[in-house]
């Protein structure tokens, strides 16, 4: 995975932020934040909450469950990053786009 | 749902609204992130045709999983009982496969922009002119109900007042679809998928639990008749179970409305278009159905469950059927898990608007302004125009929700809208592509005549003169007859309109489309590892497993 790629200083910029706004990247930071949270009063359950939830200490394994997904969410889009894009690479994609955004269905 | 005895006020603790507000920064950080990725008007209305199939795939599902649907199907689910099930496995999943295999080639392959357009290709100007308006009109027209609903719900449950609900809402919405266009709503629409599922397991686990298991659960009601727990129970002609008979909900629920609505629908279909190459695009609805065969677990079996755990549910004095949801994760969830299930909720709501207003945006852009009002600019004019069009169409959403106002069950409000207009253009799209010689007039005419049909039907019924055994069921028959009047209308008129060249027909109908399924690579190839890219497999698993769904049913009842 750690493959060498020829980039200039704009593109590697470019693709750091790419690593990192990875969808992949949101769900998983957002659900280690979630499942820390949850499951710090699932950890030591008052009788309450306890009673509430039917018996079941439902915040300890609702943690438990969020925090795996955000560690496997993490986990991939760093095994897996995004593949980098050249600026010409970049170039003709928009290019592509920009004849395919005015090529109104009446003009064919 | 406010105007019921009882009512239900949640008691958050800092946590929940800690956990709210921190989902929330993360919606609008998507939205700043991915700003500078926009740069042409398909990077803004289409997601520059970018994004692998499994993204499109939940957002897909997740587009169709709003709020009103969740509280919509779990009150369902209360109401008339297990049969609800009909609307996910026949009435759903089928026709998310055909999408995927059958239709998508032509959408994808065919390079349009949105599904008006297909028909402007297909057939000619008025058919395009009518489907875009009556499209842009009901996506806003639904965002402003979905807006209403989410701002109730706020209301209700955490006394925020309606009007500033409405307001802040809709602003978010607008803020994050404004910088990071369709891929900002796609990126919220998967976070959203997987908060929403954290948000149900816990209820669903507490409340199954609490009933003793599912079997517990069918035992129990089963004293309220056979139909509330036995799905194919009082289906027959002249049956008592108010979800249907079973020709309504095999050729109209499933043939006509859910065809209609999964593979018309540009809220829809616009996600598989997104999608990066032809065959993430067929494989988009069809990842989209795995969630959708294991949804009624999570919302209609703890829906019915809320008849047993919260007494006089849908009774005079006690919480309307609508409060099943918000009303189990109040009696059931201590903090911290309740605000994970009110984001997701929240979270819902926001996304099924979002869905809209991302759909209504391109529709005005690409199917009108570029068409019929100012054609021939450069690309950036119409990103431009995008932009100014969202913050219109948010504005009168706000205008809308404002004049909503609802039915008893939100559910069947939608259903009556999308059976006016939803099967007649479906008939147009399904013919058009299977039959050649469609002529150039004859999709306006089987849309015209198909929804003054299904509209006259609705009004004999609601006078009393056609007899059907329910609203729902009024609602697949009216399809059925709706499709098979229109198609009539569109042979008459085929007769008195010339057919497409075969020229003008290239990559729209079957026998000329560009993108050859059974060539395609990913059909072709052997082993296991080509079956997890191959539509045609994962379609038919998934259809299998419906049926397995259905056997365990039968199995614990």
């Amino acid at each position: 995975m750690a493959k060498k790629y020829d980039l200039d200083a704009e593109e590697a910029r470019a693709w750091r932020l790419a690593k990192l706004f990875d969808l992949r990247s949101f769900i998983g930071v957002l659900f280690i934040i979630f499942g820390v949270l949850v499951i710090i009063p699932g950890l030591a359950p008052t009788q309450a909450d306890l009673d509430k939830a039917a018996g079941i200490n439902i915040a300890l394994w609702e943690g438990a469950l969020m925090l795996a997904l955000g560690v496997i969410f993490v986990a991939w889009v760093l095994l897996s990053p995004p593949p980098p894009v050249t600026k010409a690479e970049m170039e003709a994609h928009r290019q592509a786009l920009e004849e395919m955004g005015t090529s109104g269905g009446l003009h064919h | 749902m406010i105007l019921a005895a009882e009512t239900l006020t949640l008691q958050l603790g800092g946590l929940d609204i800690a956990l709210l507000v921190i989902y929330f920064t993360f919606v609008i950080g998507i939205g700043f992130a991915l700003k500078r990725l926009v740069t042409t008007s398909v990077d803004f209305f289409l997601s520059g045709r970018s994004l692998p199939a499994w993204v499109t795939g939940i957002a897909f599902i997740s587009a169709n999983l709003g709020a009103i649907e969740i509280l919509g199907m779990a009150a369902s689910g209360a109401q008339y009982g297990i049969s609800i099930v009909h609307y996910y496995w026949i009435g759903a999943v089928p026709a998310m496969i055909f999408l995927g295999i059958v239709m998508m080639p032509f959408y994808y392959g065919s390079k349009v922009r949105s599904v008006p357009e297909y028909l402007v290709r297909r057939y000619d100007r008025k058919t395009h002119l009518v489907n875009a308006i009556i499209f842009v009109l009901s996506s806003i027209l639904i965002a402003g109900v979905n807006l209403y609903a989410l701002a109730a719900v706020l209301d209700v449950l955490l006394g925020i007042p309606l009007p500033i609900a409405v307001v802040v809402s809709a602003l978010f919405v607008l803020s994050y679809i404004l910088l990071g266009g369709l891929t900002s709503a796609i990126y919220n629409e998967v976070m959203q998928f997987f908060v929403i599922c954290a948000g149900l397991i816990p209820i669903v686990i507490v409340a199954l639990n609490e009933v003793g298991g599912i079997e517990g659960l069918f035992q129990k009601l089963s004293v309220t008749g056979p139909n509330f727990t036995h799905p194919w129970s009082g289906l027959e002609f002249g049956g008592d179970n108010p979800i249907g008979d079973w020709v309504g909900l095999v050729f109209g629920l499933s043939f006509c409305l859910s065809f209609g609505y999964w593979t018309t629908n540009f809220a829809e279909v616009q996600r598989a278009m997104s999608a990066k190459d032809d065959n993430a695009a067929r494989l988009t609805p069809i990842i989209g159905s795995y969630p959708k065969i294991i949804i009624p677990f999570a919302i209609v079996i703890p829906g019915m469950a809320a008849v047993l755990l919260l007494p006089g549910i849908g009774e005079s004095g006690g919480l309307p059927y609508n409060d099943a949801i918000p009303g189990l994760m109040n009696k059931y969830l201590p903090t911290g898990v309740l605000g994970v299930a009110i984001t997701g909720l929240l979270a819902a709501f926001m996304a099924g608007m979002a869905a809209n207003i991302s759909s209504f945006n391109a529709v005005w852009t690409y199917d009108i302004w570029q068409n019929y009002i100012r054609p021939g600019r450069p690309d950036r004019y119409y990103l431009q125009v995008g932009r100014y069009t969202t913050i219109a169409g948010v504005f009168v959403g706000i205008g809308t929700a404002f004049l909503a106002a609802g039915y008893s069950n939100i559910n069947n409000y939608i259903q009556t809208l999308f059976s006016f207009f939803n099967v007649p253009i479906f008939l147009a799209f399904i013919v058009g592509m299977f039959w050649k010689g469609a002529g150039r007039s004859s999709g306006f005419w089987g849309m015209l005549v198909g929804t003054l049909t299904s509209f006259g039907i609705f009004v004999l019924y609601q006078f009393g003169v056609l007899p059907f055994r329910s609203d729902l069921g009024e609602n697949q028959w009216a399809a059925i007859i709706a499709f098979l009047v229109g198609l009539v209308a569109m042979v008459i008129a085929t007769r008195f309109s010339e057919p497409k060249t075969d020229e003008e027909l290239e990559g729209l109908v079957y026998g000329r489309q560009t993108y050859v399924v059974a060539a395609a690579p990913t059909e072709r190839a052997g082993g296991i590892a080509a079956l997890v890219k191959s539509p045609v497999a994962l379609g038919a698993m998934s259809l299998a497993l419906c049926v397995v769904a259905y056997v365990y049913i039968e199995l614990v009842n």
